[in-house]
C-alpha cells in the first residue's frame, strides 16, 4: 500500500470510528484521560500495521479488537491496588450526563466484570453480533451469549435494587465483584 | 420456540433475526413487552456513554500519525545505511585479490546465504513463471542439468556465490517465496542450518558442491530441498573443483 492510499485509509478510521471507540473505551474504563490515551494508542497501532488490514469491511472490528487489547495491557499494568485510591471510588461514575439515570447507569456497568462487561459493549455499543464477538475475543458463541445475558441481567438488578450507585472499588478481571 | 427460549435468546441478542424468535415476538404480548424494556435498557446504558468526545481528538489523532510516519523514515533511512554498512562488511570480508584468501576470515557459508537474499530480496518478489527451457539453459553453463521439471520457478539467475558463480532460484512454496542456491563450487562437509529472522532453511553437501534451500519459518523445505537434490544431475562427469 503506498503512502497516499494509507493516508486515505487512515484519515477515513479515524473520521468514521474514533468517536464510537472513545465512547467504548469509557464505557469500560470509565475515566476520560485514559478513554482518549486508549484511543490513541489503538490508533498508532493501527497505523502501524495498517499493511495488513486487507479488507475494509473488516476494519472497525479489527480497531474495537485493538482498542480492547491496550486496556487489558493498561489495567495489567494498573492493577487496582496499585492505584491511588483517591482515583478508585467512583472512578467509572464521573460522567459528563449529569442526570440521575445515566450516573446510576454508569455506576452499575463499573460493578459488573471486565469478563461480562467487554461482550456487553460490544453489542450495545459496537452493534456486534455474538458471532462477531465471540470471533473478537476468541470465545464460543455460547460462552458469549451466556456472558452478555448475565451482565444484562445483572445491570437490571442493580437498577432495581438502587444498589449501583453504592461507592464500589472496580472490580477486579478475575470476578471476584460479580456474583452470578 | 417457546417463553422461556425466547426470553433467554432476547437477553443475549434482543435484536436475533432468527424467524422463530421474530415470530413469537410477534405473537406473545407478555413477550415482546419484556423485549421493550430491554430495549429501554440498552438504549439508555448507550445515552449513559454518550459523552462526548473530547475536543481535537480527531486532530491529535492526526497530529500522532505524522509523528509516527517521520520516526518510520528515520529509523527506515538508518536501518537502509546499516544494512549497506554490513553489506560493505562482508564485500569487504570476500575480496580476496588474486584468489587467493590474503588471511582475511572466511564469513560463514550460511551468513553468506542470508546475506545474498537480502541484498537480493527483489527475488523474493517476483511471481511470472520463469520459462523451463531458461532454467535449464542456465544449468547448463554450470554442466549441470535437470531430470525432470522444477515447477513454480518465478526467479531464475546466474549469481556470484562464495569462490565461484551458481544458480539463484526462487519457487513458491506453501507460505511463501523459497530461495534455492545451487552451488557447484561450494563444498560443504556436513548439513548446516541456515537462521535469521524469521528465514530458516539448510545447506546440504552434493557430489558436484552443495545446494541452499531457504524460506519463511513456516515453510515445509524438506521436500522442496529433496527435489532439488534429485532433479540436479551432472551432465557427464561431476566436477570436483
Amino acid at each position: 500500500m503506498d503512502m497516499k492510499a494509507k493516508d486515505g485509509l487512515y484519515e477515513g478510521l479515524v473520521s468514521a470510528y474514533s468517536r464510537e471507540l472513545y465512547r467504548f473505551a469509557y464505557g469500560l474504563c470509565g475515566e476520560r484521560a485514559q478513554s482518549e490515551d486508549l484511543v490513541q494508542e489503538t490508533f498508532l497501532r493501527a497505523w502501524r500495521a495498517i499493511d495488513q488490514l486487507q479488507d475494509a469491511k473488516a476494519a472497525r472490528a479489527w480497531l474495537y479488537t485493538i482498542l480492547r487489547r491496550e486496556y487489558a495491557r493498561l489495567f495489567q499494568r494498573q492493577r487496582p491496588e496499585a492505584r491511588d485510591p483517591a482515583d478508585l471510588d467512583f472512578a467509572g461514575c464521573r460522567g459528563y450526563d449529569t442526570s440521575t439515570e445515566a450516573f446510576v447507569l454508569r455506576c452499575a456497568l463499573e460493578r459488573i466484570s471486565d469478563d461480562y462487561r467487554e461482550p456487553l459493549l460490544l453489542q450495545v455499543i459496537g452493534g456486534f453480533s455474538c458471532g462477531d464477538i465471540a470471533d473478537m475475543l476468541g470465545l464460543t458463541p455460547a460462552t458469549v451469549m451466556t456472558r452478555v445475558s448475565r451482565a444484562r441481567r445483572k445491570l437490571r438488578e442493580l437498577m432495581e435494587r438502587g444498589e449501583a450507585s453504592r461507592p464500589r472499588r472496580k472490580v477486579a478481571r478475575d470476578n471476584e465483584g460479580m456474583p452470578l | 420456540m417457546n417463553c422461556m427460549d425466547t426470553r433467554r435468546r432476547m437477553l443475549a441478542e434482543p435484536n436475533a433475526r432468527d424467524p422463530e424468535y421474530r415470530a413469537h415476538l410477534d405473537a406473545c404480548a407478555s413477550c415482546r413487552r419484556e423485549w421493550q424494556r430491554l430495549q429501554a435498557l440498552d438504549r439508555r446504558l448507550a445515552e449513559a456513554l454518550d459523552v462526548p468526545v473530547p475536543e481535537g481528538l480527531e486532530a491529535r489523532l492526526r497530529v500522532a500519525r505524522s509523528v509516527e510516519r517521520k520516526r518510520e523514515r528515520r529509523q527506515q533511512w538508518f536501518g537502509g545505511l546499516a544494512l549497506a554498512a554490513s553489506l560493505l562488511v562482508v564485500a569487504v570480508l570476500l575480496y580476496r585479490p588474486g584468489g587467493t584468501p590474503g588471511g582475511l576470515p572466511e564469513v560463514p557459508m550460511a551468513h553468506q546465504v542470508v546475506l545474498h537474499i537480502l541484498h537480493e530480496h527483489a527475488a523474493l518478489k517476483a511471481r511470472r513463471a520463469v520459462p523451463e527451457a531458461r532454467v535449464e539453459a542456465l544449468f547448463r553453463q554450470f554442466h549441470l542439468r535437470l531430470s525432470g521439471r522444477l515447477e513454480g520457478v518465478t526467479y531464475a539467475r546466474r549469481c556470484p556465490m562464495g569462490h565461484e558463480d551458481g544458480v539463484h532460484l526462487v519457487v513458491q512454496g506453501k507460505a511463501g517465496p523459497v530461495t534455492i542456491f545451487v552451488m557447484p563450487g561450494e563444498r560443504v562437509r556436513r548439513p548446516q542450518a541456515v537462521e535469521a529472522r524469521d528465514l530458516e532453511g539448510l545447506i546440504v553437501p552434493t557430489g558436484y558442491g552443495s545446494i541452499a534451500v531457504v524460506g519463511v519459518a513456516s515453510e515445509p523445505i524438506g521436500p522442496i530441498l529433496e527435489r532439488v537434490r534429485n532433479l540436479v544431475r551432472p551432465e557427464g562427469p561431476s566436477r570436483t573443483g
